[in-house]
């Protein structure tokens, strides 16, 4: 099971939004893992998005564009393959890059059961439905 | 071979305008990854991701460089909920059969 927690944001005021966050390893050919702070996203469709920044530090490298929907309209991001440990098994999915956090998508937490206290501190946890969520 | 901004999509887009009406015939939400450099191209599996597809077409072109297609969908993603299919075309030509004739290389004329 993938554990994290329920982060608010913003307070004195401000307008106040909570962030469910998991912490996930991910890497590039070399398998060398680094852990990101991820935001549990599930209006994201994708597996996996990364700011340019830690892109360049996991060392991948950009030869695939794709149209993609953001809330600004449709715009070409450059997508990578990465290797993501999920449930402790490594992954190659495709990463989205962005400008923001990085999410974690659908395509990821399909065949999971997601649960979330949505309250700042709050649990969250993400475990699989089947071997296959695992694998 | 490097690519301005925007001119790959724009190869890769007008390369998949050649296949479009029969693969959004027959593989409907499939991925189709394109070579920009190349014209070969990769179609995926039912539920296959992007990325498999993708590793698939550079095991036989390793410098590939890649646009994708969702068939049937405006986007491969979206960051901002779920994807409505584009309408479906009407089709005034006959219908192909399954499975469909399709080139075997989308190089776009000099």
């Amino acid at each position: 099971m993938i554990r994290g927690v329920v982060r608010q944001i913003g307070r004195d005021g401000s307008l106040i939004f909570w962030e469910p966050e998991v912490e996930v390893a991910v890497a590039g050919v070399n398998l060398d893992f680094i852990t990101v702070t991820a935001v549990v996203d599930t209006a994201f469709t994708g597996a996996l998005a990364l700011p340019s920044r830690i892109v360049q530090e996991l060392g991948l490298t950009y030869q695939d564009e794709r149209l993609v929907r953001l809330a600004a309209g449709r715009s070409s991001v450059r997508i990578y393959g990465a290797a993501v440990s999920w449930f402790g098994q490594p992954r190659v999915v495709p990463v989205h890059e962005t400008d923001d956090k990085p999410l974690i998508g659908n395509m990821l937490l399909n065949n999971c059961r997601l649960t979330i206290d949505f309250r700042d501190g709050g649990d969250v946890t993400i475990a699989p439905l089947s071997p296959a969520a695992a694998g | 071979m490097e690519f301005k901004k925007g001119e790959a999509a724009a190869i890769g887009k007008a390369m998949y305008e050649k296949i479009r009406d029969d693969v959004e015939e027959h593989y409907w939400g499939h991925m189709v990854i394109i070579d920009v450099k190349s014209g070969d191209y990769e179609i995926g599996g039912a539920g296959e991701d992007d990325w498999t597809v993708t590793t698939r077409l550079r095991e036989r072109r390793p410098d590939a460089y890649t646009w994708g297609e969702l068939v049937g969908y405006p986007v491969t993603a979206s960051f901002v909920g779920p994807i409505d299919p584009l309408p479906r075309r009407r089709k005034e030509r006959k219908k192909s059969s399954y499975p469909p004739t399709l080139p075997c290389n989308l190089a776009l004329e000099e």
